[in-house]
This record gives C-alpha cells, sequence and structure tokens, in this order.
C-alpha cells in the first residue's frame, strides 16, 4: 500500500502501512522502528501538535514547534496528518485511515478508545486484519489501568530505580533509588511494543486474523528486572541493588570514568594486570578466580582505582582494546559524536528538514545487506500531508476538506 | 488456541549469556523452533552458575540466570571446534531460517560460521549478529558485555545524582532490551525474506542501540554544543519531581508533577492550599527554583505513609505516582499480578520455579507457549537422530570422540 514513488518499498517492512495516533516517545518511538523500515506511517497528530514538539532541544535554544530535536528524531520517515478526535468529523478521518492499515499505534488513556468510538471492536469491525497496539503506563485492565504514568514512574515502579545507580552507594538513606537521565522507561517500552506488533503481523500471516495488543510500561521494566525474580525463584536473596556490595559498572580515572569489568572473567582479569604492568598485590593467587575476586572486591577495587586514576580513558580503553578486554569510556555526548566506529560505521545521519535546517542526529543500529535502513523524508510539519492523505488517498473532496478545516476537525499544513 | 504464530521457523541459536538467549526466547515462546548450540567447549558463563544453583546446590542444570533466560528452546550439543561438529552445524544451518549470535566480533567467522559461508548454504537465511560495537570498523575488536557497552553509547554520562559521579543502570541494562531489538530486527528480515525470498545478514551494535534511545542528549550536543547536565531523579522539563522516603525500610515512592493541574492536586492532598495561591509555585520554573523547600513539606507528609498509599492518594488526586518496588514487592503487586509476566516454568532437574516471562498482552494469543530452559545437551539425540539424520550408531560414536560434547 505504500506508494512507489516514496520508495516505500524498499525496506523490510516497506509493504506495511501504519497509522500512528501517539504522543512523546513511546508510541512514536515505536512507529520509527517501522518507518525506519520502509514502512508508510502516518502519524496523526491533535492539532495543537504532539507534545514533544515542545520538549526541544532546540537548535540555539529558541523552542519552534517544528524545530524540537526529539520530536525531528522521533518522527522521521512519516507523513504527518491533524485532526480533532475530540470532533466526530475528526474520529471519522482517522477511523478512514485506520480503515486502510494494517498496524494501528495509538497512546489513549484506557477508558478513552470505547468513549470516542475507537475501541479494537468497532475500528476492527470495519478492518477485520486490523493490529492495534495500545501502549500506557499500566495496561489496559487492572487495578491501576486509570492511573497517571511517565518514563519516570515506569522505571521505579518496574524495579529499575531500585538498582540504578548499580552497585555504587553506601548510604542508602541519603541516596534514594535513582532513575536514568535519558526517559529509557519509554524507549525500552516502545522496543517491546514494536516487537508485538510484528509478531502480531506474522500472527496474521498464520492464522488469519488481527488483534489488540496490551503494552504496559511498567510491565516492560518488570521485563528487565528479571534477574532478582529468578533468584528469589531460585531460593536465593537477590543480589543486585544500588547498594555496594561488588564492582560497579563505572569506575573513576584520571579524566573521567570507564566502564570496566576486570572481574567477570578470568582471562580479562589476567589482560587487567597485564595492563596495570603486573604490579604484586594483582598477581596474588587469591584474585585469580571470579569469586576470589568479588569476594575481596573491598581491596581488588581500590588498588585498581589507583592505577585507573594514572591513566585518561582513552589510554585505558585502546590498552584493553589491544588485549581484548571489557572496557569502554564513560563517553560524553560530544565524544559520542566524535566517535570513529561510529563514524567508520556511518551512525549519525544529517536530516535535512525545510524549517529546522539540516540536524545531525542517531542513525542505524544495524546494518541490513540487502535491505538498508534508510531516512527517506524528515520529520512532517505539523499537518504537512493532511490534504494528500484525506483528498489524495481517503478520497475526500476539497469542499468536504475545506469544510473540515474551516470546523477545526482537520488541520492543514502551513508548508 | 492461537498461540503459535511463528509455527514453521526454525531458529539455529548461537547465542550466550544475556541478550542472544533473551532474544530466542521471545522466537521460542511464540512457536518458532529454537534449537541452541552448546557444548563444554564454550560453556555458556551462566550453564557454569558461580556461586550457586538452585537452592544453593551447584550444577550444570541448576542455574538461575541460564534457566530464568534459556527457556522455550531445544539445547543441542556440538563441538564446533571439531570438522564433523561444524559439518552438523551447518547443516541445521541448511535447514533452519534464522541464525543468531551474539558473540565478539568475527568470532562465528574464526569458527568457519560466517555469514558468507552461510549463505553458500543457505540462500534464504537472515543472520543477526550482535556485538558490542558491531562487526566492521576501526573498533569492532572490542568485547564487553551489555552493562559496560551503554558507557560507550553515552546513557550513563547522562545518568547519576546531582552534582555526583556517572552512574551505571541497574537491570543489567541494556541486554535484556537489546535481546528484544535482536527479536524484532530477525522477524524484520524474514518479513522481508518471505515477500523476496532473499535473506541478509543484520550486523547489529549493542552500542549504537543505545545511543538510538538518547537522541535528545545527542542533539542538544549537536545543535548547541552543551553537554546536558545529569539531573538526578529530577526533570529539566517538570517540577516537582523526585523520590520520596516513605514509612518502612528503605521504601520510596516517585512522583512527578506534570503540569499545574497535577500541581493543584498535589497541593489539594497534602493540606497545602497555600501552595496554590503562592506565585513562586505558579509555573514549573518557580517550582523548580524552590524545589528543595518543596521537597521537604512533600517529604514530611510521605513519610508518615506506605508507598503504596501515596500512590493511591496522589493518584486520585490526579498525580502521577508510583512505588519504587523491589523484586519481592514486584511479585506480590496486584497490578503485575494483573500481567501474568511471572510464570512458574517446570524444570525438568530444579522442578517448578517462578521466573520473568516475556511482557506484553495480546487478544488472539492466550498465553505465551512457554517450555522450561532445557538441560544441557537435552535434545541433542532427538535433533541428531531426526533432523539432521544420523543413526543411533553414528550418534554414539560422536558422543565417544565428543563431537556430541
Amino acid at each position: 500500500m505504500a506508494s512507489e514513488s516514496d520508495g516505500g518499498t524498499e525496506g523490510a517492512l516497506g509493504d506495511l502501512r501504519i497509522v500512528e495516533y501517539a504522543q512523546g516517545i513511546t508510541g512514536p518511538f515505536c512507529g520509527k522502528a517501522f518507518a525506519d523500515l520502509g514502512a508508510d506511517v502516518v502519524k496523526v497528530e491533535p492539532p495543537g501538535g504532539d507534545r514533544s514538539r515542545a520538549d526541544g532541544p532546540f537548535p540555539g535554544d529558541e523552542p519552534h514547534p517544528e524545530k524540537s530535536g526529539r520530536f525531528l528524531y522521533l518522527n522521521t520517515n512519516k507523513r504527518g496528518v491533524a485532526l480533532d478526535i475530540k470532533d466526530e468529523a475528526g474520529r471519522e478521518v482517522l477511523r478512514e485511515l485506520v480503515d486502510g492499515a494494517d498496524i494501528f499505534i495509538a497512546d489513549l488513556p484506557p477508558t478513552a478508545y470505547g468513549e470516542l468510538g475507537l475501541d479494537f471492536e468497532s475500528l476492527s469491525a470495519r478492518n477485520a486484519g486490523l493490529i492495534m497496539v495500545c501502549v500506557s503506563p499500566y495496561g489496559l485492565t487492572g487495578p491501576y489501568r486509570d492511573y497517571r504514568g511517565s518514563a519516570f514512574t515506569a522505571f521505579h515502579v518496574g524495579g529499575m530505580g531500585r538498582e540504578t545507580p548499580y552497585n555504587e552507594i553506601t548510604d542508602s538513606e541519603a541516596f534514594p533509588p535513582l532513575v536514568d537521565g535519558a526517559d529509557q522507561g519509554d524507549y525500552l517500552t516502545a522496543w517491546t511494543a514494536a516487537t508485538m506488533a510484528l509478531i502480531a503481523v506474522f500472527h496474521r500471516s498464520t492464522y488469519g486474523t488481527g488483534q489488540l495488543l496490551d503494552v504496559s510500561a511498567m510491565e516492560a521494566v518488570g521485563g528487565m528486572t528479571r534477574m532478582p525474580i529468578a533468584s528469589i525463584g531460585y531460593g536465593q536473596e537477590p543480589k543486585i541493588s544500588r547498594e555496594k556490595a561488588n564492582f560497579p559498572w563505572v569506575m573513576p580515572c584520571k579524566d573521567g570514568h570507564v566502564s570496566f569489568a576486570p572481574f567477570l572473567m578470568d582471562h580479562w582479569w589476567r589482560a587487567v594486570v597485564d595492563m596495570m604492568g603486573s604490579p604484586d598485590w594483582a598477581v596474588s593467587e587469591a584474585f585469580a578466580t571470579t569469586m576470589g575476586r568479588v569476594q575481596n572486591a573491598d581491596v581488588v577495587e581500590p588498588l585498581t582505582v589507583e592505577w585507573l586514576m594514572e591513566h585518561t580513558k582513552q589510554e585505558i580503553y585502546e590498552m584493553a582494546l589491544a588485549r581484548n578486554v571489557a572496557c569502554f569510556p564513560v563517553n560524553t555526548m560530544e565524544e559520542v559524536l566524535n566517535s570513529r566506529q561510529y563514524a567508520a560505521r556511518d551512525f549519525f545521519v544529517d536530516v535535512e528538514h525545510p524549517q529546522a535546517g539540516t540536524q545531525r542526529q542517531p542513525g542505524a543500529a544495524g546494518i541490513y545487506s540487502s535491505t538498508p535502513w534508510a531516512v527517506r523524508r524528515p520529520a512532517p510539519l505539523l499537518g504537512e500531508h493532511t490534504r494528500e492523505v484525506v483528498c489524495g488517498e481517503l478520497g475526500r473532496s476539497e469542499a468536504d476538506l475545506s469544510a473540515l478545516a474551516a470546523s477545526g476537525a482537520v488541520g492543514e499544513g502551513r508548508a | 488456541m492461537n498461540n503459535r504464530p511463528l509455527e514453521g521457523v526454525r531458529v539455529a541459536d548461537f547465542g550466550w549469556i544475556l541478550a542472544g538467549p533473551y532474544a530466542t526466547a521471545w522466537l521460542g515462546s511464540l512457536g518458532a523452533e529454537v534449537i541452541r548450540i552448546e557444548s563444554q567447549s564454550r560453556l555458556d558463563f551462566h550453564r557454569q552458575n558461580l556461586g550457586a544453583g538452585a537452592d544453593g546446590v551447584p550444577g550444570i542444570n541448576r542455574g538461575a540466570v541460564f534457566n530464568s533466560l534459556n527457556f522455550s528452546r531445544k539445547s543441542l550439543r556440538l563441538n564446533l571446534s571439531t570438522p564433523k561438529g561444524l559439518e552438523l552445524a551447518k547443516e541445521l544451518i541448511r535447514q533452519s531460517d534464522i541464525v543468531t549470535e551474539n558473540y565478539a566480533a568475527g568470532v562465528m567467522e574464526k569458527m568457519g560460521l560466517g555469514y558468507e559461508t552461510l549463505k553458500a548454504i543457505n540462500p534464504g537465511i537472515v543472520m543477526i549478529a550482535t556485538s558490542p560495537l558491531g562487526q566492521v570498523g576501526p573498533d569492532h575488536a572490542a568485547t564487553g558485555w551489555g552493562p559496560n557497552v551503554q558507557a560507550y553509547a553515552g546513557l550513563p554520562h547522562l545518568t547519576g545524582y546531582e552534582g555526583g559521579p556517572p552512574s551505571g543502570l541497574g537491570g543489567l541494562y541494556p541486554d535484556f532490551m537489546i535481546g528484544t531489538v535482536m527479536a524484532f530486527t530477525a522477524l524484520s528480515a524474514l518479513h522481508a525474506r518471505n515477500r523476496t525470498g532473499e535473506g541478509q545478514y543484520v550486523d547489529l551494535s549493542m552500542a549504537a542501540i543505545v545511543s538510538t534511545m538518547i537522541p535528545e542528549g545527542i542533539m542538544e550536543f549537536a545543535m548547541n554544543g552543551r553537554e546536558p547536565p545529569r539531573p538526578g531523579n529530577r526533570s529539566p522539563k517538570h517540577a516537582p519531581r523526585g523520590v520520596y522516603r516513605c514509612s518502612g525500610d528503605d521504601k520510596w515512592v516517585a512522583i512527578e508533577v506534570e503540569s499545574d493541574e497535577a500541581w493543584r492536586g498535589l497541593a489539594g492532598a497534602l493540606g497545602r492550599t497555600d501552595w496554590t495561591s503562592d506565585e513562586r509555585f505558579a509555573s514549573p520554573e518557580g517550582r523548580r527554583a524552590c524545589h528543595d523547600e518543596i521537597d521537604e513539606a512533600i517529604t514530611a507528609w510521605t513519610r508518615e505513609r506506605s508507598h503504596y498509599e501515596v500512590m493511591h492518594t496522589l493518584q486520585a488526586a490526579g498525580v502521577a505516582a508510583a512505588p519504587c518496588l523491589d523484586p519481592h514487592e514486584l511479585l506480590e503487586d496486584e497490578g503485575m499480578a494483573d500481567r501474568n509476566l511471572y510464570v512458574e516454568m517446570d524444570h525438568p532437574e530444579v522442578g517448578p520455579r517462578k521466573v520473568a516471562g516475556l511482557p506484553g498482552r495480546y487478544s488472539d494469543v492466550e498465553d505465551y507457549d512457554y517450555s522450561p530452559a532445557p538441560l544441557f545437551g537435552q535434545h541433542s539425540e532427538e535433533v541428531c537422530r531426526g533432523l539432521l539424520g544420523l543413526s543411533a550408531e553414528e550418534y554414539e560414536r560422536l558422543v565417544e570422540e565428543e563431537v556430541i560434547w
């Protein structure tokens, strides 16, 4: 269904048509996973636009709805339609769009679907094979169904906050459970949603049926904190915690920090001893095994840090790279952008946008040998494709579009 | 019951440790036939269950980590450092749809199982190779586990208490998330193959996956040349946001006031109607300027209450609030019980054990089709004598020769 002229069939998922009515990170990042692999994703926004248009970062720190970095990144390769679902005429346009979709991604409050006539039962009665993905903080059912949530609360309620910072603190009263600094509660939930949606595409091929997918952010985060759950099931007290009982992942060095795991594998430890110039303390038999190092972490860690403090993160990384031992610099954003490895993989892409200019953003994490990941178009302007989609694809007349626009049911692009 | 949407898909699973096994847990639990290749010659770190296995008893089949990740698959022992072992692996790949692996870059090639070789055996094969920094590039040889790799990606630089050092995330992040991305990637390439008949190779970089999930920080530097601050539990947009002490031992609640309306809700719930008329608190910026003062007042209130009580009271007032749950609490939580994430799997050696399965609910899949983690080599004979066509005698001989080992 994707139009050939868009090159929409080039990617791995180029035959899929998706409608997205979702804001912020979770739903749009799920849609991006498909769009960047060639799916035709029509992003439907309320007349005021996706809230991420206000999030930034903005070039020159000047807020502008067409220049928010988060929006520009999360909505590459999508076409944009603006319509008002508070208006029945707007909702009917949305339903007609969903009639032609393989997948509908939505993030309404769980009880709103029925109230607005946008529930799976109504929509699938019109489009029998429809796959509908509903993302929400706690799921479509259960005692917390109507509760509010965010990436922040999801990270904490799903158990990751209690394990962050990993193995670092000694005073748990002064240092509460900690959230990550980049909304991973939303981003990781989006990957759960995208994977389920693709599974449902296979399901439809196998059984001929569409279905409703119910994705909970609390549960998606809970899917990450599975190790302590297993410990309990296996009769052991969970050891993973923010409190220091073992080596942390992050250690200081001369000019910053490195992530170092000398304790994990014996051959890694031997390489680390070599890196350090085989000091007498390090060659001790007591530290030769993983158990020995873990049990003596209070000795091994400070002595290792003493050595780390004499070297820069780049020196340590290069020494580790040469010896095949796990160690990475804790990269700043500048260092991430200047990574020679990322450069060699063409990881960053410069996306040209009619209003925001050319902006550098993360690109393909995976290099597909025959159906490449690609930015085929920048994020849409608000309502940029309303006319193209409503008249060109839904077959509404120009007069109809004008009436819808005049009543505020749809918004047309300013471009 | 329509719970095997991937029926007919065969996966030769060379994954190990965390991310690889979790990827194929997705595929196997939805009906794919996953055959994991294992051997004494390259034993999974988590088969060794350093420390202890189930109930404190060590054993190759008893590890909590291994058994809680390696469900819904078969275990085939093949010593890939022997020519015959390699030949059998190739025969398995000839009959498979997907190959997954997460060794360090280049290991599959060194073993004689690089993509060019596999493609010659089976042009339709989809191969998903996942490594710390990817298979190509000057630093492709870098080795490490997910939690190390997140540092390269930039995530710990953004994470940490205000004014403190960068910090690593819990949840062994990002390994399980990366396993999910591997499953998505494998299915996307399989979807393409089903349309075109052409298989392909996907070189996935773990670090790059994480970097695609922190675009705001990266674009902040790219646009404005500025490193974002580490805000701890606070937010650059919303205020107040924080983790507050509740009654009980190390109990906390996470509260995020996402709007001025929610702020009025919080003020009402705390009996602080004076807050709604205090002009200093009229905007998120104003409240952020007084964050310490507000936090102190919130803590005085939360300290007297359980974290669940705070959640219910504040949610009723329209405020996003949720307890910081520990694993014991997650297992007892009513909301999680409704999701059915935690399931009992009856393992052939250690018996029924509760572990985390896979998240998400499907209206047309009653439940994931889980089977417990296999014993080491549990399906060697079944696979060798069935799919791989060995006779009973050949099989016995290869066991003796340490090929099936």
